[in-house]
């Protein structure tokens, strides 16, 4: 994508030596952070982040000029955890300073440059689109339900996930959340409907179909917003992101640089 | 505080009739002792809007009140058929309508520092429902889980206020554990957290949140009515 620079960069980990770009499970001390010149902005970003990825989506619709740098979240580099205590991706950073919280990031983004903004103008459809965020947050909660679960019974994820997407289906009254076009709710939503699938590629989760024919309006929802430009440029197959959950939650060594 | 109208009436349960709301008239969903709502009756008393209060039992809950937000929660802002919840978003919303009296800063980036500051801040608030929530009687963890926000809240106190209201409301009923000695906390926040003592000896003179403020006590009863006899009082201290 034309705006993007590095969205697909090797992760930068406290000390990998930055041109060994194929050395990636070296050890790691001191990885040197590049310089960020004045008036550029950046984006420190985890390639399989969800919640990072909500801000990917936001500067793909907005067109911004962003670098981005890839960080190892297992052991995060000094540079990193100067920059954000709280050590999460997505951060931004221009000119000394430094935003981070995804939906902190985006409504700044929209405030710095408001010609391109996502969020509606008038107070009360911004509220609204905040509101629906807040609504829709049940399906981040089921898909880490899955994710996270230890003892490998299913139902209440499974419960949960019904009801969760009986609420999404509901709350859909138009073409997106945004109404006609992909808005601030679509954007905070959809990395996780991206990755819901990787729960039908393994059997052990007992979900044959995602959403499933309950769900229609959902279901032809994710069609539709597979087809949007922002969406599509940064889009990643569910296998890598299969690839991508198994190696963090179950072999607990996150490959932060698989489909590099 | 001249601008609410009804902030401590009579609390309105399933059956009550929902007085009509005037065009052009604001009103606020509340629950008396509610921490969230209060965030939003806090924003209310410093910009000094004319509000009218509704008091809403939350253990049962009104049509009215389910129709109008499907959630169930307060703060609840009604006006012109608009309704809006969530207290953040209820005072950001209020703040975009009335921006000459605005609290959140203009600036993108101040603005973005005061909501990463809340969010920086919420360990506080899940500290205190750790309290509140407990089951077993034993409160090792939660006072582990207090230490860890208290000194969080000590460091990222930078000046005489943290800029927000947001937290305010859970400083204001903490100090309800040094009450009964089973949480066994005899002071609070204690003298390891000096920036934070003052800052609440500063908070509570402010008229904002002196002309709303309730004392400790009473706070006590209704979370004691609530939590372990599970029979909210919600009209207490009427």
């Amino acid at each position: 994508m034309a705006n993007f620079e590095g969205l697909n960069s090797i992760t930068l980990n406290p000390g990998m030596a930055s041109q060994n770009l194929f050395a990636l499970s070296s050890v790691l001390v001191g990885d040197e952070l590049p310089p960020l010149t004045s008036g550029r902005m950046r984006l420190y970003n985890m390639i399989f982040c969800p919640f990072a990825h909500r801000s990917i989506l936001y500067i793909s619709k907005k067109k911004l000029p962003v670098e981005v740098i890839d960080v190892n979240l297992m052991e995060k580099p000094d540079w990193f955890v100067q920059r954000n205590p709280l050590g999460k991706v997505p951060m931004i950073e221009h000119d000394g300073k430094v935003v981070y919280e995804s939906l902190i990031v985006n409504e700044y983004l929209d405030e710095l440059f408001p010609e391109t903004a996502i969020l509606p103008t008038d107070p009360y459809e911004r509220a609204q689109q905040k509101i629906l965020v807040e609504r829709l947050s049940s399906v981040t909660g089921v898909f880490f339900a899955f994710m996270m679960n230890k003892d490998g019974d299913y139902t209440q994820a499974i419960e949960s996930m019904e009801k969760a997407l009986e609420n999404a289906e509901c709350l859909l009254v138009d073409e997106f959340y945004g109404d006609k076009t992909t808005g601030y709710a679509d954007i905070d939503v959809w990395p996780i409907f991206e990755r819901f699938p990787i729960i039908t590629l393994n059997p052990k989760f007992g979900v044959k179909k995602i959403p499933g024919i309950k769900y229609p309006k959902v279901s032809t929802y994710i069609k539709r917003m597979k087809k949007q430009p922002e969406i599509q440029a940064v889009m990643k197959p569910v296998e890598l992101h299969e690839n991508f959950f198994k190696s963090a939650w179950i072999e607990k060594n996150p490959d932060y640089n698989l489909g590099i």
